[in-house]
């Protein structure tokens, strides 16, 4: 077996190490004969492009929107659907569907929907009087961003609430009781009973969509492209931009470590909380 | 009475709430499957339908028939189920050794540095991941994207396993190994069914993740016998021309099969939930 | 049983591959490198196609190839993507040295491609080939980089001036010639019909396209050939050049201003324009022969008739031609097939077959005004200079978002333009000295 592990780690750390190398390489996609010690050219390089400081932000605002609406959405629904009704089997499988949906799917159907001429949504938003003339949703700088994110939101908080679902069924009835007999209204036992237990696996959900909405790719490119005029262009658009198209694997390679740094932070925040949680539980 | 009488208000609350979740969630997918039942007249007509009026099944036949779809619906479950079997069998390993030996220099290095393989752009690894398919012969076949998506969820699920491992008592496993249980063994049979619903849920990421990628798809795959679900779909996206009616029939047809697999793990998941008390 | 075998085949075979790994480095056992066996007489070849899925072209074309292959014993197979997925797919076969023999390509990608020195040489070819009197010289311009010809015309066509007469018959509006008119008649269309009276396209593929029209009309080209033999965006070097270029930014305002065109028209692309002009949401746009099949579908399409594009009162006519190329790879180990299928595909008879409205051959057209009406306009046709595309579309791109979305001031916009180009082509190694 031990090769098998040998190859997957590989696998796995090689993109890494090279992304690392290539960052301070002149490294071009197609033409291997670029190549030689670039210093912090390519860190230049990225940091001199006009469009570096906007993208920064969009990608901020992208993630952090994303994330905060995911978990409320998430956790509210959640703690809907753990309700004792009738009929909460179908409820919860129509809540998950929108995870089912591929991303770029989701990003086509949604793009069309969206359209200011012929798409659904202004469509009814006009008949029943809600807007007077049709949003161009993904068109509008001051409402591409928020649409995206919106979209994003749907396609992304199901995982919440499946993960927040599992840890609200594990929480013992008898601390529900407790606090009732106690007299605890409502808020107070969410807040004494049911968040703490929520503590764990909203750590770890958050962490995680917090790196895969920052590095996310697909989603914004089938909805904008990073338009309009850059008002939804991110770090990994830019990536992308200076590897497929321009072929600069170096400064693609720079922006990706700038990232990483980045992430790497949110990591280790991380890494302290969950320190706490752990040795609480091994002991 | 009073109390009952509040009870029901609050169910009826949360009716009215849920049947606004579902509203915002089913939507969409409702809109696909209303345009796949839908003319293409209909379709290119000025104002948009809410409902089919003009009801066929031709896009679907079409999506089926003409387009073959049954083969990427196929070619898609054998990479997704393969892809999420091999990484769950990795991770649950990994992951055990992450949580029981966090305290170990080298296995916390292990960990920020696959993490930290997580936090680089796909796009940026297309063509370096091309060329190692291409230089171990499996482009042309599952196994270049099985290996692709594999290591891409593998960091996340082990850290995911391993974080669930970290709730599961040590006492547990110290109790099985008095019963003479080898360490393999104690987690086999002690450890993992305590775990199943954290399982299921890793395994549906690594499944849905692979079922849904889309570039890797057709950067390795250039044959329609191993072409998968996304890049077919995309292929409705003419040049000059969006066939709408195809793509969505083709979405629901690529919707459908993972709704199938969830319908029924959620029983699953929801019974080992309820057998395991886990300790949040 | 046998279905659930099939799944669980690979899922078998993963151990064998993952402990196999440190032989398959070596490549020992393996066949040759792209898969295919080596027993016919030649190799099989790999063409990579982008029609769209389930129109006549495929149609046509597939069984045409099956006769091709029954014609020559050539074996080939074709594979259909995107062009977005074909181009990545040309970039990553690059790297990796593993590209097909044949594909279909965007003129965009000419210059890319040859840079990357993966194109094979066809002059020869050309030369020899029967039909090379029937291709104009602006398409044949399309195919030739650094004086070689790199690919056959699968496909051509012009942009034409589509008007829905209904519609501007209602608003008591002519069909304008020039910009001045189409600016003249403002919001007329709009407030007597409700639809757009005019079209413009703000982003995506086609604004550049459409772009570069506009600014031949008013006699400037985004790059021009220097005497070394590279390419320069002149403007900043010349006072008139860069005025001319700020009056084609002006007409794009003035458009947006005066109401002729819808208000979003500065975040579209292709996808809205043309369904609001099928659906006559729009009343006259530019555009190519594709909406013919709209017409099955929109009864709005009745009433389109063909006209030239609008163009400055004191300016000269010109409109774009796509002419794609179809490009044979050097790395090809079956030239000789490869070749052959690129000639074949531009044949009087396939091209008759698969595209009868779109073809490059004179001698093909069909008795349509999709057909001859858009051909009439092929003597003023241009097309993008033979440089890398990628960066420099991008450029054009962006210079309509400052000037339809930031309302820069035309010259500024101008100015900007020319020099980003030269940025490009610097970074491309294609800048020219004057």
């Amino acid at each position: 077996m031990s090769p098998a592990w040998i190859f997957i780690g590989g696998l796995i750390a090689y993109p890494l190490v090279r992304v690392l190398i290539d960052a301070f390489s002149n490294a071009n996609l197609v033409n291997p004969a670029v190549s030689g010690f670039a210093g912090l050219g390519n860190f230049a390089t990225v940091t001199a492009d006009p469009h570096f400081g906007g993208a920064v932000q969009h990608t901020l605002v992208w993630t952090a929107g994303s994330v905060v609406g995911e978990y409320a959405i998430g956790l509210g629904s959640a703690l809907l659907l753990n309700r004792p009704m009738r009929g909460q089997g179908v409820f919860r499988m129509m809540t998950f569907i929108p995870w089912l949906v591929p991303i770029i799917v989701a990003g086509l159907t949604w793009g069309w929907m969206l359209n200011p001429d012929f798409g659904i949504v202004n469509r009814v938003l006009v008949d029943i009087g809600a807007v007077d003339t049709p949003i161009n949703f993904l068109g509008d700088p001051d409402w591409a961003m928020p649409t995206c994110i919106f979209v994003n939101i749907w396609r992304s908080f199901p995982y919440y609430t499946i993960s927040f679902l599992a840890a609200l069924q594990a929480i013992p009835t008898d601390l529900y009781e407790a606090a009732a007999i106690d007299g605890a209204s409502a808020p107070r036992r969410f807040a004494s009973v049911t968040f703490p237990h929520l503590r764990s696996v909203s750590l770890i959900i958050v962490f995680i969509h917090i790196v895969w909405t920052a590095v996310n790719f697909d989603f914004i490119w089938v909805m904008t492209e990073g338009g309009p005029n850059y008002a939804t262009n991110t770090l990994p658009i830019m990536i992308y931009r200076y590897s497929m198209k321009q072929f600069d694997v170096g400064a693609a390679s720079a922006l990706s470590t700038m990232m990483l740094i980045g992430t790497t932070l949110v990591f280790v925040v991380y890494y302290r909380y969950r320190r706490k949680l752990s040795e609480e539980i091994v002991g | 009475m009073n109390v009952r009488a509040r009870r029901r208000l609050g169910n009826l609350g949360a009716y009215a709430l849920l049947a606004l979740l579902v509203v915002y969630c089913i939507f969409p997918f409702y809109w696909m499957l209303s345009s796949a039942l839908k003319s293409k007249t209909e379709l290119r007509g000025r104002t948009p339908t809410l409902w089919p009026h003009s009801f066929t099944l031709e896009n679907f036949t079409r999506v089926l028939v003409d387009h073959d779809f049954t083969t990427y619906v196929r070619n898609s479950l054998i990479v997704s189920l393969s892809a999420c079997v091999l990484s769950l069998l990795i991770s649950i390993l990994a992951g055990y050794v992450f949580s029981r030996f966090f305290r170990m220099r080298a296995v916390k290095f292990t960990n920020l540095a696959m993490l930290a393989s997580q936090m680089i752009p796909g796009v940026l690894l297309l063509v370096p991941l091309y060329i190692i398919m291409r230089n171990l012969h499996i482009l042309e076949s599952y196994f270049s994207l099985i290996l692709a998506y594999t290591t891409f969820v593998i960091p996340l699920c082990t850290f995911m396993l391993s974080s669930a491992f970290d709730s599961v008592p040590i006492s547990l496993e110290e109790a099985a190994e008095l019963d003479g249980c080898g360490r393999l063994r104690t987690i086999s049979t002690v450890i993992l069914p305590v775990m199943l619903p954290s399982i299921v849920s890793v395994g549906l990421y690594a499944f849905i993740n692979a079922w849904n990628e889309f570039m890797f798809g057709y950067i390795f795959i250039s044959t329609e016998r191993y072409r998968t679900i996304t890049p077919a779909i995309m292929l409705f996206k003419g040049t000059n021309s969006v066939d709408w009616g195809g793509m969505m029939a083709a979405s629901v047809i690529a919707v459908v099969p993972v709704a199938l697999i969830f319908v029924f793990l959620q029983r699953y998941f929801m019974a080992g939930l309820m057998s395991g008390a886990v300790k949040g | 049983m046998r279905k659930h075998l099939r799944v669980l085949a690979p899922l078998a075979a993963i151990p064998l591959i993952l402990t196999g790994c440190g032989d398959d480095g070596d490549g020992g056992t393996s066949t040759n490198s792209d898969g295919t066996d080596t027993q016919s007489t030649g190799e099989a070849i790999e063409f990579w196609t982008a029609w769209t899925d389930g129109a006549d072209t495929e149609k046509a074309s597939l069984p045409l190839i099956e006769q091709f292959i029954e014609d020559t014993g050539c074996e080939v197979n074709q594979t259909n993507f995107t062009y977005d997925m074909l181009h990545e797919k040309v970039i990553a076969a690059a790297a990796g040295q593993n590209l097909p023999d044949v594909a279909w390509g965007l003129p965009e990608y000419v210059a890319e491609f040859y840079k990357l020195g993966i194109l094979a040489d066809l002059s020869a070819d050309w030369d020899t080939w029967a039909d090379k009197d029937k291709v104009g010289e602006s398409i044949k311009a399309a195919m030739e980089i650094d004086g070689k010809i790199i690919g056959f015309p699968y496909e051509a066509t012009a942009r034409a001036y589509l008007v829905h007469d209904d519609l501007l018959a209602e608003a008591g509006v002519e069909v304008p010639a020039t910009w001045e008119e189409v600016l003249a008649v403002g919001s007329k269309v709009q407030d007597a019909t409700g639809a757009s009276f005019y079209g413009l396209t703000g982003t995506g593929v086609r604004s550049p396209q459409e772009l570069v029209v506009y600014l031949a009309q008013a006699g400037v080209e985004i790059a021009v050939a220097q005497g070394d033999g590279l390419y320069r965006n002149t403007w900043n070097d010349n006072p008139d050049e860069l005025a001319e270029a700020a009056t084609v930014f002006k007409f794009y305002q003035d458009l947006m201003a005066s109401g002729a065109v819808n208000a979003n028209s500065a975040t579209y692309g292709w996808e809205e324009t043309d369904e609001n002009f099928a659906t006559a949401l729009t009343a006259s746009f530019v555009t190519g022969n594709w909406l013919s099949e709209r017409e099955s579908t929109n009864p709005e399409m009745g009433d389109v008739s063909v006209h030239p594009v609008p163009q400055p009162a004191d300016g000269k006519p010109a409109t774009y031609i796509e002419a794609k190329p179809l490009m044979v790879f050097n790395t090809s180990k079956n030239l000789s097939c490869a070749t052959k299928l690129a000639i074949a595909f531009t044949s009087e008879e396939w091209q008759k077959a698969a595209f009868p409205a779109r073809s490059a051959l004179s001698t093909v057209s069909t008795d349509t005004k999709w057909s001859k009406d858009f051909s009439a306009l092929l003597a003023n046709g241009i097309t993008f200079p033979p440089i890398s595309m990628g960066e420099v579309s991008q450029n054009m791109i962006d210079s309509l978002a400052r000037a339809l979305q930031e309302n820069e001031a035309p010259e500024a916009t101008a100015a900007w333009l020319s020099d980003a180009v030269n940025k490009s082509l610097e970074n491309a190694g294609e800048l020219g000295t004057p």
